[in-house]
């Protein structure tokens, strides 16, 4: 039941009271959902309309579990890729205590970092400090200025 | 373009069912296998009579009622006209007498009046929270909105629904739970 509204919790009782509820238990709304892709491709594949064309969307749009915010944006390199490609290596750490390592390629109110992971959004407010990490991978001591704060 | 009008048309439309259907037939057949199973079966006829389709609701459900028929025949042996779907739905309304099953009926009617509802995904929504008892969080998953969608959607059609049952003469909600 939701109960963040007065009209809604009253509503939600009076149909509880006149039996006009069908509750799914929440494991099976767990398997509707899941199984809500998967079944789409069956039916398609029943009709015939599951098409290449169509495979290779649901591959790259529709796959169940796509998760396309994790995707990364380009290809993945390695740090040594990154530097040999930017000449530089920077550690962003975080005031969260996260620590991303790349090459920051834009920057501003949001700095765009390229990592090992793809491409990275971090807004400046949330960034502790930039160090140039050296060849080795082990940082710099912190020059003036590079830290932000 | 990779998928044709029809297709697109038909992923929108099954994607906004798809729960609500799959819901009602697992609530009337008890498992989820035959409730997917039928659930694939109405789908798969609706994919093929899609362009004759002009009420996607009221044929879903009446390619339910018959497959729910069906499946009964199948399972039990016997005649699918003696297996009357909608009388099955309304065995709740026996366990109440007179005035309540009067009260019954109007928020029946307030449930399925098409006014209170602004489109078919305020319905679906409304269905899945209050009737299946899903969470926002989950109900909005199924319908591809927000949380925060879903929150004033559900609370704008409850507000609608009740203002139908105080014009209808039941003014006071508290006293009937």
């Amino acid at each position: 039941m939701n109960k963040e509204n007065n009209d809604t919790m009253l509503l939600e009782k009076l149909l509880d009271r006149y039996r006009l509820t069908r509750p799914v238990p929440p494991d099976v709304q767990d398997s509707i959902l899941s199984a809500k892709k998967r079944n789409l491709v069956s039916i398609l594949k029943t009709t015939g309309a599951f098409t290449a064309a169509y495979g290779g969307y649901y591959v790259m749009v529709a796959r169940p579990g796509a998760d396309r915010a994790a995707t990364p944006a380009v290809k993945t390199l390695s740090l040594d890729e990154i530097r040999a490609r930017y000449k530089w290596v920077d550690e962003i750490t975080l005031y969260n205590g996260k620590i991303f390592r790349g090459a920051v390629m834009s920057r501003g109110e949001t700095y765009r970092v390229l990592t090992t992971e793809g491409i990275v959004m971090i807004p400046r407010s949330q960034i502790k400090m930039v160090k140039p990490l050296n060849i080795s991978g082990e940082e710099h001591k912190t020059a003036p200025g590079d830290s932000l704060k | 373009m990779l998928l044709s009008k029809k297709e697109r048309e038909f992923r929108k439309s099954y994607s906004d069912y798809y729960p609500v259907i799959l819901n009602t037939l697992y609530g009337k057949v008890g498992n989820m296998e035959d409730a997917e199973d039928i659930c694939h079966e109405i789908f798969v006829s609706y994919y093929r009579k899609f362009d004759e389709v002009r009420d996607a609701r009221s044929w879903l459900f009446g390619a339910m009622r018959f497959c729910i028929s069906n499946y009964y025949r199948k399972k039990q042996g016997s005649d699918p006209a003696s297996i009357d779907i909608a009388n099955m739905e309304e065995d709740a309304s026996l366990a109440f007498e007179n005035g309540s099953r009067d009260i019954r009926i109007i928020i029946q009617e307030a449930l399925e009046n098409i006014e209170n509802y602004r489109n078919e995904k305020e319905r679906i929504l409304f269905d899945l929270i209050a009737i299946n008892c899903y969470t926002y969080e989950q109900a909005a998953k199924q319908l591809g909105l927000t949380k925060r969608q879903a929150v004033y959607k559900y609370q704008q059609v409850t507000r609608r629904i009740l203002k139908y049952l105080k014009d209808r003469g039941i003014t006071c909600i508290e006293d009937l739970i």
